[in-house]
C-alpha cells in the first residue's frame, strides 16, 4: 500500500512540474514574442486575447513532448538515489550468496530480495537439473506456486538456446523483434510462461546453469539499461553460488545414499547372522526336544491302559508343554530374521505385538519392567510382511526397554481410527525421555546415545513404516519418558498368490498348535508377562 | 498301512517306529537319503515321514526323486525348522504336508491315517 501511495504522489508531482514548466515556458515565449514585436516592429502583437490563446496552445503542443522528456529525465535523476539504494541491496545480496549452500534456499533468498528490496513485480529463478537434463523454475516471487511449480524447459527450447548463444540478458520485445514471426511468437510464449519481460542468464565457466527472470513493477514495460547491467553483474556472482550449491547438493545426496547403503548392508548382515544362528540352534535343539517330547507323549497316550497317578500325568504334560515353549523361541528368532523376504499376508496386530513382547519377556522380567497392553477392539487384520512389521515394533519396544534400564513401565496401545482408516500404535516408556537436541536426529541412521549400539534400530523402523506409507514420530511425554507413535494406513487387498491357498499347511506353527491344544490348556507361553 | 520313516537321528526313528507299530502300521526306518530311496524301491510305502536336514543327501532331494518316480506316495516333511524358502520349495516339489519338531504325535498319527485313507479311497473308486 505504501508503495502505491508513493507512486501516485510521484505521478502527481511529475504532472505538476510538467504543467508548471509548460506555463513558465509559455509565459516566457509570450514575453519574448511580445518584446520582439514591440521593439523591432513597433507593433503590439498580443493586443487581442484570441492571439494569446492561439499562441499558448501552439507553444504548449510544440513543447509538450520535449518538456515531458526533460521532466522524466529529472525524475530519473531523482530516482538515481533509489538506484543507488538498489545497488547497495544487490551488493549486500551478493555478499550473502556465499553463505548459502542449499540451491533452493539460495533461489528463495534471491527472488525475495529482488521482490522486496528492488521492487520488481515478478522474480523467478530457472535452474538446470543435471540429472534430468532440463531447466526448471525452483523459486518465484510474486506468483502463485501453481503458476511456476511445473514450468520446465528442455535444453533446446528457444529461450534457453538464445541465452546460451548470446550470453547476455534478453528483453522480450528486443529479442523477439529480429526473429521470424514463428520464432518470435514462440519466444514471447516462453517469456509468458516465465511471467517475465527480462531474462538474465546465469553463466558459470561458459555453461548456462539457469536464469533470473524479472518483470518490473508499475507502468514501465522494461528495466533501464543501467538496471539490467547491474542485474547481469549480479547474475555472474549468483551463477558461481548456484554452481557451488549444486555441487554441495550432489555431495549431500551421495553421502545420504552411501549412508543408506551402508545401513542396509549392516542390517542385512545382521539378519543373515541371526538367520544362520536360528537355523543352527533349531537343528541342534529341536531334535533332542522332539525325542523328549515324543517319549513323554507316548507315555501320556498310554494312560488309557496304564493308570498313572495325577502327579505323573502332570509331569508328563509339563514336559510336553515346556519342550514346545523352548522350540517356540528358536522359531520366533527365525521368523524375525526373515523380514527381508517380502511375502505379504494378513496380520493380526495383537498377535504380532504379543509375539514380539514374549520374545523379550525374559529380559523384561529381569529388568523389573511392567508391560501394560491396551488393544481397542476392533482391530482389523492388516496386509503386510509380518517380519518387517514385527521388526519395526521390536525395535521400538527394545528402545523402550533400554531407555528404562531397570524398573519402569512400558505401555503399548493400539487402536484403529475407523474414519481415517488408520491404525495407531503407541509405545510409551517411563524412561528419562529424549534430549531436546536429539529429537530431530533420533531417526537418523547411525545416531545413538548408547554405547555399543548400531544406531540403526529406529532408522530401520522408520524405513519400514514409510514403506507402508505410514508415519512414525516421537514425542516426550509431559510427565516422564518418551512416546513413539506409529500410524499405518489400512490396507487389506486380497492376494492373488498360489502360496496363500496353501498357507495353512505352510505355516510351520499351525499343525503343532492344533495337536498340542489338549495338553496345553493353561495358556500359551506368550501371555505370561501380561503384567509381570 | 505301510510307513517309511526317514531321519538321521536314530532315536527319533526308533520312538516313531515303536509308536506307529503299536498302532498296527507296517514301519521301516531309514537314517539317510540313500537308504530311504532304497527302502522306497523294495518296501513301497504308502506314506513317508521325511526329515529335511540330513548329511550327503537331504530331504528335499529325496522328495524330488520319490515324487518323480512314485507320485502316488504321500510325503510328509518333518523337520526342525526351516526358512520360508525351504518350505515353499517342498510344497512346490509336491510335499503333502509340513510338520515341525517337536512333534505332536496325535496330530501326526491323524495326518498319516488321513493320507492312507485318501489313498485307499482313490484306489477303490
Amino acid at each position: 500500500m505504501v508503495n502505491l501511495y508513493l507512486r501516485k504522489r510521484k505521478q502527481f508531482l511529475k504532472r505538476t512540474i510538467l504543467t508548471v514548466s509548460l506555463l513558465i515556458l509559455a509565459f516566457f515565449f509570450y514575453a519574448l514574442f511580445r518584446f520582439i514585436a514591440y521593439r523591432f516592429f513597433g507593433y503590439d502583437l498580443f493586443a487581442s486575447d484570441i492571439s494569446i490563446v492561439v499562441l499558448s496552445v501552439f507553444v504548449m503542443s510544440l513543447l509538450y513532448k520535449p518538456v515531458d522528456y526533460f521532466v522524466l529525465l529529472l525524475f530519473k535523476e531523482v530516482l538515481f538515489r533509489s538506484y543507488l539504494r538498489d545497488h547497495t541491496a544487490l551488493v549486500q545480496l551478493t555478499r550473502s550468496l556465499t553463505k548459502v549452500l542449499n540451491r533452493n534456499e539460495l533461489a528463495n533468498l534471491i527472488v525475495n530480495t529482488f521482490g522486496e528490496m528492488l521492487h520488481v513485480l515478478v522474480a523467478s529463478i530457472l535452474v538446470r537439473e543435471k540429472s534430468k537434463g532440463i531447466y526448471r523454475v525452483i523459486s518465484a516471487f510474486g506468483l502463485n506456486p501453481s503458476a511456476w511449480r511445473n514450468v520446465e524447459f528442455s535444453p533446446n527450447a528457444l529461450i534457453i538456446e538464445l541465452l546460451r548463444i548470446r550470453r547476455v540478458p534478453l528483453e522480450r520485445e528486443q529479442a523477439a523483434r529480429p526473429l521470424p514471426w514463428q520464432d518470435a511468437n514462440q519466444l514471447r510464449h516462453d517469456f509468458q510462461e516465465l511471467h517475465a519481460s527480462c531474462v538474465i542468464p546465469l553463466i558459470f565457466q561458459g555453461e548456462l546453469i539457469g536464469s533470473i527472470n524479472l518483470t518490473p513493477r508499475g507502468a514501465a514495460k522494461t528495466f533501464s539499461p543501467q538496471d539490467i547491467k547491474s542485474f547481469f553483474e549480479f547474475a555472474k556472482e549468483a551463477a558461481a553460488a548456484f554452481h557451488n550449491a549444486g555441487l554441495f547438493d550432489e555431495l549431500e545426496q551421495s553421502i545420504r545414499e552411501l549412508m543408506k547403503i551402508q545401513s542396509e548392508f549392516l542390517h542385512s548382515a545382521q539378519h543373515s547372522a541371526i538367520a544362520q544362528l536360528a537355523t543352527g540352534i533349531a537343528h541342534e535343539i529341536h531334535n533332542p526336544l522332539t525325542i523328549i517330547s515324543g517319549k513323554a507323549q507316548i507315555l501320556l497316550l498310554k494312560r488309557d491302559k496304564i493308570a498313572y497317578d495325577d502327579q505323573v500325568e502332570d509331569v508328563l504334560k509339563t514336559i510336553v508343554k515346556q519342550t514346545k515353549r523352548a522350540a517356540d523361541i528358536t522359531r520366533k528368532l527365525l521368523m524375525f530374521s526373515e523380514s527381508h523376504k517380502l511375502v505379504k499376508e494378513l496380520i493380526d496386530f495383537e498377535m504380532l505385538v504379543n509375539d514380539t513382547i514374549s520374545l523379550l519377556s525374559y529380559q523384561v522380567s529381569l529388568d523389573q519392567i511392567q508391560v501394560i497392553r491396551r488393544f481397542e477392539q476392533p482391530l482389523p487384520k492388516w496386509l503386510g510382511n509380518i517380519g518387517e512389521l514385527r521388526e519395526a515394533f521390536l525395535n521400538l519396544f527394545l528402545n523402550a526397554v533400554q531407555a528404562i534400564g531397570t524398573k519402569g513401565i512400558i505401555e503399548v496401545e493400539a487402536r484403529y481410527h475407523e474414519r481415517d482408516r488408520v491404525a495407531e500404535l503407541r509405545i510409551c516408556d517411563s524412561g528419562p525421555g529424549i534430549a531436546k537436541e536429539d529429537l530431530p536426529r533420533i531417526f537418523h541412521p547411525f545416531f545413538t546415545t548408547r554405547e555399543g549400539a548400531s544406531g540403526l534400530g529406529l532408522f530401520v523402523t522408520q524405513q519400514i513404516i514409510h514403506g507402508y506409507k505410514g508415519s512414525v514420530r516421537v514425542e516426550n511425554r509431559p510427565g516422564h519418558g518418551a512416546a513413539f507413535i506409529i500410524e499405518l494406513p489400512y490396507r487389506a487387498e486380497p492376494l492373488p498368490r498360489a502360496f496363500e491357498a496353501e498357507g495353512d499347511s505352510a505355516d510351520p506353527s499351525a499343525p503343532g498348535d492344533a495337536g498340542l491344544r489338549d495338553v496345553q490348556q493353561s495358556g500359551d507361553p506368550g501371555s505370561f508377562i501380561s503384567i509381570s | 498301512m505301510k510307513l517309511l520313516i526317514v531321519d538321521d537321528e536314530v532315536e527319533i526313528c526308533d520312538f516313531l517306529k515303536s509308536f506307529f507299530e503299536e498302532r498296527n502300521y507296517e514301519v521301516k526306518a531309514a537314517s539317510s537319503g540313500q537308504a530311504a530311496l532304497a527302502a522306497v524301491e523294495h518296501f513301497k510305502p504308502q506314506v513317508i515321514l521325511l526329515d529335511i536336514k540330513m548329511p550327503v543327501m537331504d530331504g528335499i532331494q529325496v522328495l524330488g526323486e520319490v515324487k518323480k518316480k512314485y507320485p502316488r506316495i504321500k510325503v510328509i516333511m518333518v523337520t526342525a525348522l526351516e526358512t520360508r524358502d525351504k518350505i515353499e520349495e517342498c510344497l512346490r516339489l509336491g510335499a503333502d504336508n509340513y510338520i515341525t519338531k517337536p512333534l505332536s504325535l496325535e496330530y501326526l498319527e491323524n495326518d498319516v491315517r488321513e493320507k492312507i485313507e485318501a489313498l485307499s479311497g482313490s484306489n477303490a473308486s
